[in-house]
């Protein structure tokens, strides 16, 4: 009796357990407008339309309001999801945009460095998400260090700590 | 000497005869790097961090004394000790000569604090967040450096990051680094200019000359460190002339 209640407890610990740790690895991201990356690029949009900091700064950036409202100001299509961003344009306030990549507080990363001077596609990094129809819940690529150090080796660039490191 | 003599090796020259301890230096230090405020309390256990301080060296007794200032900060050393007895590798030299510190390799040991003749290695008492940075202040916060965690060492690093931006921005105009593309946050606030950076390698360079001069010293050179950080020495000065 007394065993029965002691590998009871044990496995319960151990679910209790694996439901913490699953949990805290993979964070879905949920973004407020279901956002169509591949109907952008079908426009003819550059991914540094929306994302301007890309080209020049160290930060991508996510789109604020006034560059939706160039084209968004009256509804183009019958979506729903485009009539949720007409409604924040009426009242002026900023599409709470969710980020998908987190960068860690020691880790310096430069876009403009990595576009401009190693002339990197966006999808190296971040996957194909010019295709994507729908915002992804979760990274396509996972950054890892030895991720970026692969590449590092296999482009020649540095592989000095500080490079990276600030 | 660093192992790749391609790179700049870079360097600071500090004119002791110009040096007035005024402190900016240390000031502009702090605001770049995101060094942590300290209190009188702190001071008294020895936790402040300033990763450049004057020293104020005092000579003789009154009616006939002096004050000698040195500012004083990682020498960043070609024969660096600390690097040496780090168990990490959290503290090593690139190859430009710098010597860097990872935080997050770092374990606190200390050992490297304890190894550097200069005293210029500090350890991080108090987990500083940008949370509990004074909100005041918060915007200031400088985006290229982090903020240490807790029970890290802490050091200068010729301000790394702006020649990581200097790098970046030669390389898109498509030329080499040169010795006038950065200069530290203390050595562009110095009023008195008694602070030089450069390329010690090239023979150009404004550095390279100063460093070849007689008044030229380094640090507890007997040591064989090999700072990189050369003092020029001062005119003799003496109290009853007054000149």
């Amino acid at each position: 009796m007394l065993r029965g209640f002691w590998i009871a407890g044990v496995s319960l610990l151990l679910v209790i357990g694996a439901v913490l740790v699953g949990s805290g690895r993979e964070r879905s991201v949920r973004q407020p407008i279901q956002f169509n990356h591949a109907k952008h690029k079908a426009a003819g949009l550059e991914c540094s339309f929306c994302h301007q900091g890309v080209d020049g700064q160290a930060f991508a950036g996510l789109p604020p309001l006034e560059t939706c409202a160039i084209c968004h100001t009256a509804p183009m299509t019958e979506s729903a999801e485009e009539a949720k961003l007409a409604t924040l344009i009426v009242k002026g306030e900023p599409v709470p945009w969710q980020r998908l990549y987190g960068l860690a507080p020691h880790v310096f990363f430069s876009h403009r460095r990595h576009l401009q001077l190693a002339q990197l596609e966006c999808k190296t990094c971040h996957g194909p998400i010019e295709d994507a129809t729908t915002p992804p819940v979760r990274p396509a690529v996972k950054h890892s260090m030895k991720w970026c150090m692969s590449c590092h080796e296999q482009r020649g660039a540095s592989l000095d700590c500080m490079a990276c490191h600030r | 000497m660093s192992a790749d003599k391609t790179q700049p090796l870079w360097g600071m020259v500090i004119d002791l005869d110009r040096c007035t301890g005024c402190q900016a230096c240390v000031v502009a230090c702090k605001q770049e790097n995101n060094v942590p405020f300290s209190s009188r309390e702190e001071a008294a256990y020895g936790r402040e961090i300033s990763w450049i301080r004057v020293m104020a060296v005092t000579e003789g007794e009154f009616p006939k004394v002096k004050i000698r200032y040195m500012p004083l900060l990682c020498q960043q050393c070609d024969a660096p000790p600390c690097t040496r007895v780090c168990p990490t590798r959290a503290t090593y030299k690139n190859p430009q000569g710098i010597v860097g510190q990872i935080y997050p390799r770092c374990i606190g040991c200390r050992y490297c604090a304890n190894a550097c003749p200069y005293q210029v290695k500090y350890f991080n008492w108090y987990n500083w967040s940008h949370f509990r940075w004074p909100a005041e202040m918060r915007e200031s916060l400088n985006p290229d450096v982090s903020l240490r965690p807790k029970g890290v060492i802490e050091k200068c690093t010729f301000c790394h990051h702006r020649l990581q931006h200097a790098r970046e921005q030669a390389a898109i105009e498509g030329r080499p680094v040169e010795s006038t593309d950065f200069v530290p946050a203390c050595v562009s606030s110095c009023p008195a200019r008694a602070m030089v950076f450069g390329d010690l390698r090239d023979p150009e360079s404004t550095v390279h000359k100063l460093a070849a001069s007689p008044r030229a010293f380094r640090m507890l050179e007997d040591l064989g460190t090999e700072p990189k950080v050369v003092y020029l020495k001062e005119g003799e000065w003496n109290a009853t002339t007054g000149g």
